[in-house]
């Protein structure tokens, strides 16, 4: 459980291209997450400065940005580095269109975000988002954190006999209870479950561009391991799911205003920490699409 | 919104002449501003037990003055330093414990320290010595908000419940290390049997523990639960499950991320904490100063005891 994590196979590390650039990688945890500095995500990159964003966030997982002064705009052209956008499947039906971004409110306004389990992003989805960028616009003078937690340290962590057990496996994902507190009507509930029935994908994914095996269950959307009996299912879903709540593999991030973290939605799961009481907090959100995950 | 920003559990003392900046929700502050030393005056010690008792954990940046003996005199404003109960003091000091990475040593499961036995600590002074680049941040929970937290009938199976707390479990399970290499594994166990659990204790408290200065109840849970009162060993473990996720959950918690002179300071009748194993070789070296503490008292005001306090002979030694 204490073997040093493998760096992914090339002989000169984004970090280290990044450093003759003049930008600041400051690792942040052992296993995942990095904070830039000097590179000014809010103005149009360069091809240069774009693939190296893209290596470093495979490299790092979730990258950090404190005071940046990213807009709707920005934040969409950013998105766009790493994919067509996505409107959320449920944002979706309300007519947000895949080129807005996502308002994520919470506090007394609307509490619908308050707090989440561990999760990626739409994995009930064919095509789960393959990156998410989040910016804080109002954030709690205290609390209101997300944590973030590596599905490539968990699967790394996980004892021999239970990779070889769960490496030809493959789960079912569907939407869960969030849903149903965001879509009040019946009827519209039962239409979007209709349309999101659920989906299968392997438990262990290979990264598309790194290869890194990672660790892809999640205890939101993951009801069930396909082929096992129900309660082997279940146990083996609560020994993997588990593996995301251990310290080794999660960094945390406190948001201020202009603060903007960058995931790589294959790679990392993300818990809102709901201790901030009525507060209001705000995040906007863009996703960028994602290819299916492949073993 | 100001006045409910304020009935945040870890909102500062507006009435305190610290400067103290909270670090999340629910636990944990940095106290700026305090040299600390064995001649800080009383009204200061009182307003950082105070801090302590409101925040659970706090931390002072820059303490790089400290040595061995000014730890120790620091820790003896707040009541009476003592040493572990089996692990030998640190070399040079009269009470302090070492926590030094080349021993392999890094306590990765949550606990409350020296649970054990009956009077354990009430705080623990953690100081950094060395520390790994990036990776081995110790994290805290605070057990009174897990216990706000739990539902009303989980509370009240708490209530009432007891549990058994020893420091006599096997090493390796406890702590997942399945993947030692066997010298490593033989060298934990000896460790574990020789030194650690060289007398083995046993002691009954209570699952909700009141708290002394604050009134507040806690759960009192950690890796040193055997099992609870009255129930078998399959049941006791599901339980200990429900329970302890609720105390270690992300809303509880706390992660500081050390730098070298970093002092951090817990009530230990109030937390949990487990340090975070992901610094593979680099050196960690952290020693610690606990002061004594008052036998735990139960909602129904019975208190803890302990019922085995036995030295190791060659036979246990052998089982």
């Amino acid at each position: 459980m204490n073997a040093p994590l493998q760096s992914h196979s090339t002989l000169v590390s984004a970090s280290e291209i990044a450093r003759d650039a003049g930008i600041e990688v400051l690792r942040v945890e052992a296993n995942l997450g990095a904070e830039i500095r000097g590179l000014d995500i809010a103005s149009e990159l360069t091809d240069l400065e774009t693939d190296l964003l893209r290596e470093l966030l495979w490299e790092h997982q979730v990258l950090f940005f404190r005071d940046t002064h990213l807009d709707d705009r920005s934040q969409s052209r950013l998105g766009r580095i790493f994919g067509p956008p996505v409107a959320d499947s449920i944002a979706a039906r309300r007519g947000v269109k895949a080129e807005d971004v996502q308002p994520m409110n919470s506090g007394p306004a609307a509490n619908a975000y308050y707090g989440t389990l561990w999760h990626a992003d739409a994995t009930y989805l064919e095509r789960p988002y393959s990156v998410s960028i989040l910016r804080s616009v109002i954030a709690p003078e205290l609390g209101g954190d997300t944590a973030f937690s590596s599905g490539i340290s968990a699967y790394a962590s996980l004892p021999d006999d239970i990779k070889a057990r769960i490496d030809s496996l493959d789960a079912v994902h569907r939407p869960n209870s969030k849903a149903y507190k965001v879509i009040t009507e019946p009827e519209a509930l039962d239409d979007y479950l209709r349309e999101y029935p659920g989906v299968s994908h392997p438990v262990v994914i290979r990264h598309p561009h790194t290869g890194r095996k990672v660790l892809y269950v999640n205890e939101t959307f993951t009801h069930e391991i396909v082929g096992l009996p129900e309660a082997e299912s279940r146990e083996l879903l609560k020994l993997l799911t588990a593996q995301f709540y251990r310290p080794e593999n999660i960094v945390r991030f406190k948001w201020q205003p202009g603060s903007v973290a960058i995931w790589d939605n294959r790679s990392v799961q993300h818990y809102g920490v709901a201790d901030y009481g009525n507060a209001p907090r705000q995040l906007v959100r863009v996703v960028a699409a994602g290819g299916p995950p492949t073993r | 919104m100001t006045d409910r920003i304020a009935t945040y559990p870890n909102a500062k003392d507006p009435s305190s002449p610290l400067d103290i900046v909270p670090v999340t929700g629910r636990i944990g502050a940095e106290i700026r501003g305090v040299q600390l030393s064995g001649d800080l005056d009383a009204g200061t010690v009182q307003e950082i037990e105070a801090a302590l008792v409101r925040h659970k954990v706090i931390f002072f940046r820059g303490q790089n003055h400290l040595d061995n003996a000014e730890h120790e005199a620091f820790a003896s404003l707040f009541g009476d330093p003592v040493a572990h109960p089996t692990v030998p003091v640190a070399e040079g000091s009269k009470y302090l414990l070492d926590l030094d990475s080349k021993e392999g040593y890094a306590a990765s499961s949550w606990h409350t320290d020296v649970t054990f036995v009956d009077a354990y600590p009430k705080g623990s002074i953690l100081r950094a010595l060395t520390v790994p680049e990036a990776g081995g941040d110790t994290v805290w929970a605070n057990t009174e908000t897990a216990y706000e937290g739990l539902p009303e009938p989980l509370r009240q199976l708490a209530n009432n419940l007891w549990a058994q707390h020893t420091n006599d479990y096997d090493y390796a399970a406890r702590f997942g290390l399945t993947s030692d290499s066997p010298d490593a594994a033989k060298q934990r166990g000896d460790y574990q049997r020789n030194v650690f659990a060289s007398t083995i204790y046993e002691t009954e408290h209570p699952v909700v523990r009141v708290h002394p200065v604050s009134g507040q109840r806690s759960l009192l849970l950690g890796h040193f639960v055997k099992q609870f009162v009255g129930l078998n060993q399959k049941d006791s473990t599901k339980l200990f499950d429900i329970l302890q996720e609720h105390v270690t959950r992300e809303e509880n918690v706390v992660r500081w991320r050390w730098q070298a002179g970093d002092v951090a300071f817990w009530d230990n009748r109030a937390t949990q904490h487990r340090a975070i194993a992901d610094f593979a070789l680099q050196r960690r070296t952290l020693r610690r100063a606990t002061v004594h503490g008052e036998v735990p008292v139960a909602i129904d005001g019975r208190t803890s005891r302990t019922v085995r306090a036995e030295k190791r002979t060659e036979e246990l030694r052998d089982a």
